[in-house]
């Protein structure tokens, strides 16, 4: 008996649960790497996306002649600095590529949609009438949770009270937080609740040409 | 004509696989799936440490732009020559993670590399610890300034 190894039938059993076993396992190791790949890309796009806003905002501080750290409603023409003797932190910051007042430009965080608080750019310049025109706006960053996104910042890391006194020479320290979905693909929980991550990028950045 | 060809071992063809065949080849496939989720486990490792990595070059990057924000004219030299370290709760890793923050550590130091004309570097050092393998990694950003900016 021992010398005749399997049978038919033994090879059919062992075959059909070694196969049931395979395929399981190829199964879950699919759903296991697709789920890895959609939270890294989920990370990726939205690490991609703030960056790219950063990148815009940096280019622009680093070519300014004078930086204006304010507060604004969802219009570009609602900004308001912040006066002095109060910490120089907004939602808002006003940019001038020269020592006119206009042209400028303005990022800002529009949150009249409660839910979806949108960092914008919008560029002001005035026409041969001199009338104040808003040329264009367009969204940077979505989904922003942080009111106060401008920092101005001395060279130890404080935050300015005062930028006069520093003939505006400041860092400005630039921080968005922000949440997404975890999983996007899939709903998790019951009555369609997902699960949402919070998310935070930040970053410093100096203007080149101090008076 | 008629070719036989003769069996190698009459005895593997009479009985099938044994046992230990079975055992082996078992053992062949287990690896090779065991191979595959090592894989999957490391690509996302590795996509962690890049994220990370990109994070700590940012905080070292800012730690440049706050030294150029200094005062270096000849009536005041705010930028100076020395070594600053920079740590606590504002100084974490912009990444996503499960559980508490990664700290990292700031190092700044302005050295002057040249007296005519007057030049300085703004070396920043930002240290951090890989949670999954507790290896020290440090990231670097060295910038040249000069007087007047």
């Amino acid at each position: 008996m021992n010398s005749r190894g399997f049978t038919l039938v033994e090879m059919m059993v062992s075959t059909y649960v070694y196969i049931t076993i395979f395929l399981g396992m190829v199964i879950a190791i699919q759903l296991f790497g697709l789920r890895v790949y959609t939270l890294a890309a989920t990370k990726l796009s939205a690490t991609a996306s703030c960056l790219k806003a950063m990148n815009g905002v940096r280019d622009q501080i680093r070519e300014a002649k004078t930086l204006d750290i304010g507060t604004c409603n969802s219009t570009p023409d609602s900004f308001s600095s912040i006066t002095t003797n109060n910490y120089q932190k907004g939602n808002a910051l006003k940019i001038y590529s020269t020592t006119n007042a206009i042209p400028y430009i303005l990022f800002y965080l529009d949150a009249s949609i409660a839910t979806n608080c949108n960092l914008k750019r919008s560029t002001v310049a005035s026409n041969a009438a001199n009338t104040i025109l808003v040329t264009n706006t367009d969204i940077l960053a979505s989904f922003i949770t942080n009111q106060d996104i401008f920092y101005a910042q001395d060279y130890k890391g404080n935050t300015l009270t005062n930028d006069q006194v520093t003939d505006n020479r400041m860092v400005v320290y630039m921080k968005m937080q922000f949440y997404q979905w975890e999983y996007p693909i899939a709903f998790i929980g019951g009555n369609a609740l997902n699960a949402y991550n919070f998310y935070q990028l930040q970053t410093r950045i100096t203007r080149r040409s101090n008076n | 004509m008629r070719v036989r060809f003769k069996q190698a071992d009459q005895r593997t063809a009479a009985n099938g696989i044994t046992l230990v065949e079975l055992l082996v080849s078992l053992s062949l496939f287990g690896g090779m799936v065991g191979g595959f989720i090592y894989g999957y486990i490391e690509i996302n490792r590795m996509a962690e440490w890049s994220c990370m990595s990109l994070a700590a070059q940012s905080i070292a990057s800012q730690g440049v732009e706050q030294k150029f924000c200094a005062k270096w004219d000849r009536q005041t030299d705010q930028l100076g020559t020395n070594t600053e370290i920079l740590s606590g709760t504002n100084y974490t890793l912009d990444v996503p993670v499960s559980g508490d923050p990664i700290p990292v550590t700031n190092i700044i130091t302005v050295e002057q590399i040249q007296n005519t004309p007057p030049v300085r570097q703004i070396w920043s050092d930002c240290v951090w610890t890989f949670p999954r393998t507790g290896q020290i990694y440090t990231n670097t950003v060295i910038s040249m300034r000069a007087m007047d900016q």
